[in-house]
């Protein structure tokens, strides 16, 4: 029986020159040819199931095998679109937010959910860079001392906090900044006692049910004029990278100091300078063993811009602002002068454009602020006078790490982490402190500290002596009765 | 399921639930995965790029960022292929709904710890597509084309 090549019905007869069903002439060729056969040739696209043909539907063969063709070019072309927008996310991470407001919302909002992926989207990268070890080593310790929910470490599964009606306002720092004034909203905490772990259980048991409700629900704006006096002293500073807007906490710690300092921070603070087509020239040591004195050549500059050029450039970019003001700061100094000599290091490259330099041994000496000092590092002793005929004499002090100390942090050396930049080598502050934060929380004793914290609570406190409540210092011959064990014995 | 070569409203509707399918995984990628703790706020998309950004690599190495993209990416090829009746797109489904519930097994238990309460449109959504996925599965061999 001959078919409409354009919608596949039937024709009546085989003489038919239009189609009954959508009234198209009818093509000689192929309405003379048979039903449609099964392909003998492979396509790309093959809308034959393979097997035996089941009874024939209502649906006319040919008009099916058109729709299929149709919905199959359809779901080609929607999934190539999903493709692109996959390839986009890929090649194009949208980390941050569009807008400041929503930076420290997103940000605020997924801390109270724990979603910890959301929260470090909306840090600024180039200062949370490295973190990562610093928590990893701190959940693996938690969870190993018995301190977490479960085996993973997470310290919260047990606590759900739920942060809603957030209102926050903006005041805009220039194109590339903004602070975001905390306002309002209401925090809700609640604890699942059988998932705390039994440390906290114990401590949950004691606040008593008044503290517990009080958890539930949390009046933001009450707690910021009952803390501060006002609604406008609680801020995060926002900054604006590759045109997304991100939490900065170094600004908005800058402009904590600034507003302490009692300066200006719209004029003291300069936020185009966030901006890295403002950044310096990177001052680097083409050997790593030379970075050290890279660093301490620019500090001896008394320029802030030549300071910031020998540290990487992501971990300044919030710095930037302030440099006005720290460059005033440091105007009002005698000025710095120092050299290194004498240098005994060991160099361990650590991959990802990365080392550290072991110091053994060496000396820093010249003026601070217009004062002579020297200094010789020797292992984990620090040699300290302030003129070099004191070296040895009763002027001179010599301060080593305690061993307890070696022994509980693991620190038994003294390091500064180097990052390559631009070809050559500089001291990485950050990448230093987290090494040391991570070796220590690996090397430190939870177990004990744990034990200890235990016993000081179940046991109480003694009569008669201070003990803290909410920060605050009490002493039960001023406030008698008031002390835990007291409250606790009626 | 064919007559003479032609698809039958049947094929068609085993075609739109592949297609179906492919979507539910690939959207789950874009949404936020659980209702409270780790992605609740962020999508695996999301989590991926922070992952192959090298910013919590002691936390997850990079290859865990790209392992993230592969249901998405399987989704979007069984959307593109859900009209063909091809063996190696058959053999296609059978793999990919084996990767789509390894997948999901791992990330609902990693997120949620198969907690319903803390399941979030992602993981109802790649859960879904599971069910759909196998469904079909089951439905082309029991039918009697197969």
């Amino acid at each position: 029986m001959p078919y409409c090549s354009h919608c596949g019905a039937a024709s009546a007869t085989p003489d038919q020159r239009f189609c009954q069903a959508c009234g198209k002439p009818l093509d000689a060729a192929a309405a003379a040819s048979a039903a449609p056969a099964a392909p003998t040739a492979p396509e790309e696209i093959d809308y034959q199931y393979l097997g035996a043909p089941t009874a024939p539907t209502d649906q006319p063969g040919g008009g099916g095998r058109r729709l299929a063709k149709v919905l199959g070019a359809t779901a080609v072309v929607a999934a190539l679109a999903g493709g692109a927008f996959l390839a986009y996310t890929v090649f194009f991470d949208r980390a941050g937010a569009g807008t400041p407001e929503d930076a420290v919302t997103q940000m605020l909002q997924a801390v109270a959910d724990q979603d910890g992926v959301e929260a470090l989207r909306m840090l600024n990268p180039g200062e949370t860079e490295g973190f990562d070890d610093v928590y990893d080593s701190l959940q693996k310790k938690v969870a190993d001392a018995g301190l977490a929910s479960d085996a993973d470490g997470k310290v919260l599964e047990a606590v759900s906090i739920k942060l809603t009606d957030l209102k926050v306002d903006v005041s805009e720092r220039g194109e590339n900044a903004a602070r975001v004034y905390i306002k309002d909203g209401t925090l809700a905490v609640t604890v699942d006692e059988d998932k705390l772990p039994e440390t906290y259980r114990n401590l949950y048991d004691e606040m008593d049910s008044d503290a517990r409700d009080q958890l539930r629900s949390i009046d933001i704006s009450e707690v910021l004029q009952d803390g501060f006096g006002s609604d406008d002293k609680v801020f995060l500073t926002t900054i604006k990278q590759d045109g997304r807007w991100f939490v900065s906490p170094i600004a908005t710690a800058g402009e904590y100091i600034l507003e302490s300092e009692e300066l200006d921070p719209l004029t003291a603070a300069d936020f185009d300078k966030v901006s890295e087509e403002n950044a310096p020239k990177p001052r680097t040591s083409k050997d790593p063993q030379g970075a050290l004195a890279v660093l301490v050549e620019a500090i001896s500059t008394d320029s802030v811009e030549n300071i910031f050029a020998a540290l990487p450039a992501d971990e300044v970019a919030a710095l930037r602002p302030f440099t006005d003001v720290l460059q005033d700061q440091l105007d009002g100094t005698n000025g710095t002068d120092l050299q290194v000599s004498d240098l005994d290091t060991d160099f361990k490259d650590l991959g990802d454009d990365r080392g550290r330099l072991t110091i053994k041994h060496g000396k820093l000496s010249g003026t601070i602020d217009g004062e002579e000092g020297y200094a010789t590092l020797d292992g984990t002793c620090v040699e300290s006078s302030d003129s070099p005929q004191d070296e040895g004499d009763s002027g001179t002090t010599n301060d080593c790490i305690p061993d307890e100390v070696k022994d509980q942090t693991g620190i038994d050396s003294i390091w500064v982490i180097l990052h390559q930049a631009d070809g050559g080598w500089q001291v990485d502050p950050r990448a230093t402190v987290i090494e040391y934060a991570t070796r220590a929380i690996d090397n430190f004793d939870l177990d004990a500290f744990k034990d200890s914290f235990s016993q000081g609570f179940s046991d109480g406190f003694e009569e008669g002596s201070s003990y803290y409540e909410g920060g605050i210092e009490i002493d039960p011959d001023t406030y008698p009765g008031s002390s835990p064990s007291a409250r606790a014995g009626g | 399921m064919t007559q003479n070569g032609h698809p039958t409203a049947l094929t068609l509707a085993l075609s739109a639930g592949w297609f179906t399918t492919g979507a539910l995984w690939f959207v789950q990628a874009v949404v936020p995965w659980t209702a409270t703790g780790s992605l609740s706020h962020s999508s695996t998309i999301d989590a991926s790029a922070l992952i192959r950004s090298g910013d919590v690599g002691s936390l997850a190495p990079t290859f865990a960022g790209w392992l993230l993209l592969m249901l998405p990416a399987v989704g979007l090829v069984l959307c593109a292929s859900a009209f063909s009746m091809h063996r190696v797109t058959q053999a296609f489904r059978v793999l990919a709904a084996v990767a789509a519930l390894a997948v999901s097994v791992a990330l609902t238990h990693y997120l949620t710890g198969f907690r319903i309460t803390d399941f979030g449109p992602g993981a109802l959504l790649a859960w879904l597509g599971c069910v759909t996925g196998t469904s079909l599965l089951a439905a082309s061999v029991l039918l009697p084309s197969s």
